[in-house]
């Protein structure tokens, strides 16, 4: 147990002093097996102390096939964990099989029609009503396949887990790459995902934890966490992604959260081709602002992969090493930590990053030469862990940057202003329920001809605030 | 950004596949139907078309969409606590421990962990096709005496080219030579095609065998041909299916699964 981080301990609101240099010092080494570390790091500051480390793994999460040509491949889960366990790292590690989370966990969020769909649903996936399929999203993108159900009930049971895991405080950091699938909505399918187990574990969570931090390092918006979560304060989500014509289309950097959840919601839009600098820069920036100013007694990091260089169907431009500085910099604020997966459709760069960031969790540099291992030959020609970035264009100027930075610290300051009001759990909702139903409602068929029929009503909560709307979708000309 | 007039355009989750976003026009409507803001923002943007150049979507606010969050009562009390630890439904989701396994001491601040390869190696062709085949075999058997039954708790005598010992050298070749023939099936699904040839293999023995052999070979393959691309997968060859295209350049990859097949035995 951290001794400062003993829930226990009522936590002051208010904005918490800086650390006494001196205490910083005297760090206890810890064994893998032995007592937490029990004193805060400076913020930001690198530490390569052990942690205790739990990690949930299925061991036929690789044999779900979601269908011919389709991108998302859980063998890419059992590809990290062979290297896992060949460069040793089940020494440092607790390892434990997911309890399958039943009907009844999966509905803790997800509408009752909706799971007993998706439980029904395997078998012969041939066989289902056509209205179902439309109704819950299914048939494309998120396919029925065999075993569609158990997947998910493995991926979600290993985040359950995780979080029970750092409830008990049995572990500093828990870790599940078979998580992590963020666009599952309450009541569909949703980009490759089904059941949001991150939403299930951060649920799980809220048990015992005031505030929950939800960070997204996954190229797509976290817009099925976000959603969850809009309207409360108890948990604030962080996605950095690319935003402009690529899925889903949420997560404009003015979406902000709405009712008692305004300002808990931070979405940063970026651009193609963000390489390491840029990205590590901006990260640290806000989570280092967003670490003062919310003050979560527990963190969950998305580690989608497909932000890494040469994805299949991201943009960025990071290297393994790059999008695990993210991990690192969130360990190093010393709180319970969740590690799950994501996205990730290059599976040889997947199997490294996620490797890594186990290696990372436990305080392990590993060796760049990859051990020898049952999936060797989907490494070479190099044989390496670590991946170089391309040569591509950062469309990402500093201007840009600055301006995001800027918007986003401006948003948090928000926090900062109103320290008490902050956290009120009074259920009610201050813009009035009539107009808010109103505003998320279907278009109708006139709306439905002026643009496509897919974007919804693009007003924010100010219903005068037509200009927001008329703005591009770039990060430079939200200035103007 | 101009106004999106085909609903394909909008964000597809694949770049090479245009694919519907949510089917929006599914979700229930709440409420009655007065006058709605909606409406009246309608007959607005009419005149505005000109002004609203995005496409962006919006997070949805409402019963259907958010979470139930409990309140906050405090942070709980040591007998909360108790029994939150002790309680089955809770702990089951802890799953079961598999390493290290009861019994197992842990030795503390001693541990090896995260080496990778040796530099060197006493191979005859240090590097080549049989080195690696004999370091990963080494690897492998090293893991088992370490893990012990672990070792099969993790299904790992089921990864990578163990599992082409249980496909025959015909099996093996008819299995790549249907593969080929995959831009030829047309809307036939592969695997459709391939239970149909494999009577004696379950579905899950077929995608086991793609994933763990005729995946991994291929992408050694295009290793050694140094074919390998920035954005290429395993599935490349599948989606030219999708993608309509007659170019045989690619074909010449083929036969080399096959005559990989047949250097290996």
């Amino acid at each position: 147990i951290f001794a400062s981080y003993n829930r226990h301990d009522p936590r002051p609101l208010k904005p918490k002093k800086k650390h006494n240099p001196q205490r910083e010092k005297k760090f206890p080494e810890m064994a893998a097996s032995g007592e937490g570390a029990s004193l805060p790091s400076p913020a930001g500051g690198e530490d390569s102390r052990r942690r205790r480390v739990s990690y949930f793994y299925e061991p036929t999460i690789g044999d779900y096939y979601y269908g011919q040509g389709h991108p998302m491949k859980p063998h890419r889960i059992r590809m990290a964990h062979s290297l896992v366990i060949h460069y040793g790292l089940h020494r440092l590690l607790e390892l434990s099989r997911p309890f399958p989370a039943s009907e009844a966990d999966i509905s803790r969020f997800h509408s009752d029609e909706y799971v007993s769909f998706l439980a029904s649903a395997t078998g012969n996936p041939t066989i289902l009503d056509p209205r179902a399929v439309k109704r819950f999203n299914v048939g494309e993108d998120c396919p029925v396949f065999d075993g569609l159900f158990p997947f998910c009930q493995a991926s979600a049971g290993g985040s359950i887990g995780a979080a029970v895991k750092l409830n008990r405080g049995d572990a500093d950091i828990t870790v599940n790459w078979a998580g992590g699938l963020h666009h599952a909505k309450k009541g569909e399918a949703s980009g490759f995902c089904y059941v949001n187990d991150i939403v299930l574990a951060i649920l799980e969570l809220l048990k015992f934890h005031r505030r929950v931090l939800y960070v997204d390092i996954d190229v797509h918006h976290g817009d099925g966490v976000e959603e969850a979560f809009f309207t409360t304060n108890r948990v604030m989500t962080v996605s950095f992604h690319k935003y402009g014509d690529f899925f889903p289309g949420t997560g404009h950097i003015t979406d902000v959260g709405a009712g008692e959840g305004k300002h808990y919601a931070v979405n940063v839009p970026l651009s193609d081709g963000i390489d390491d600098d840029t990205f590590r820069d901006l990260f640290q920036c806000i989570i280092k602002r967003v670490m003062e100013v919310y003050q979560p007694e527990v963190v969950v990091l998305q580690c989608g992969a497909d932000s890494l260089a040469g994805d299949r169907l991201g943009c960025f431009n990071l290297s393994v090493k790059g999008h695990a500085d993210c991990l690192r910099f969130l360990r190093s604020f010393n709180i319970p930590m969740m590690v799950l997966g994501g996205g990730g459709y290059t599976i040889r760069n997947v199997a490294r990053c996620w490797c890594y960031e186990t290696a990372v969790a436990v305080g392990v540099e590993p060796d760049n030469k990859l051990p020898y291992n049952d999936y060797y030959e989907y490494f070479g020609p190099d044989y390496n862990l670590h991946i170089q970035p391309r040569i591509v264009e950062n469309l990402n100027t500093t201007k840009d940057l600055e301006n995001i930075k800027n918007m986003i610290l401006d948003h948090l300051s928000k926090l900062e202003h109103v320290p008490n009001a902050q956290f009120h759990e009074r259920p009610s909702d201050p813009e009035g329920p009539e107009e808010k139903e109103e505003d998320m409602d279907k278009r109708p068929a006139q709306r439905s001809r002026l643009w496509s029929g897919g974007a919804y009503d693009s007003d924010t909560e100010d219903p005068d605030n037509m200009k927001t709307e008329a703005n591009d979708l770039s990060a430079n000309s939200i200035m103007k | 950004m101009e106004d999106v007039a085909d609903q394909a355009e909008l964000p597809s989750f694949s770049k090479k596949r245009k694919y519907r976003t949510k089917n929006q026009s599914e979700r229930p409507r709440k409420g009655p139907t007065p006058t709605r803001k909606s409406e009246r923002l309608a007959r607005r943007m009419v005149l505005m078309t000109s002004v609203l150049l995005t496409q962006r979507k919006k997070i949805g606010v409402g019963e259907q969409f958010q979470a139930e969050i409990p309140d906050w009562t405090g942070p709980p009390s040591d007998a909360e606590l108790s029994w939150y630890r002790n309680d089955p439904n809770t702990s089951k989701m802890l799953g079961s421990r598999t390493w290290p396994p009861e019994g197992y001491v842990v030795q503390t601040n001693i541990v090896v962990a995260g080496q990778g390869r040796p530099e060197s190696c006493n191979c005859p062709y240090p590097g080549n096709f049989y080195c690696r085949l004999h370091h990963i075999n080494t690897a492998r058997d090293r893991l088992r005496s370490e893990i012990g039954q672990v070792f099969k708790e993790w299904k790992f005598d089921l990864m990578g080219e163990q599992v082409s010992e249980m496909w025959s050298i015909e099996e093996q070749l008819k299995f790549a030579a249907l593969e080929q023939l995959v831009p030829v099936f047309e809307n036939k699904s592969f695997w459709a095609v391939a239970a149909k040839h494999f009577a004696s293999k379950t579905r899950v023995d077929l995608v086991q065998y793609y994933l763990n052999v005729f995946l991994m070979r291929r992408v050694s393959n295009q290793c050694r041909l140094s074919l390998l691309e920035i954005d290429s997968d395993e599935d490349e060859a599948e989606e030219e299916e999708d993608e309509d295209q007659s170019d045989g350049s690619n074909s010449s990859q083929r036969p080399q699964d096959v005559q990989e097949v047949k250097k290996i035995f």
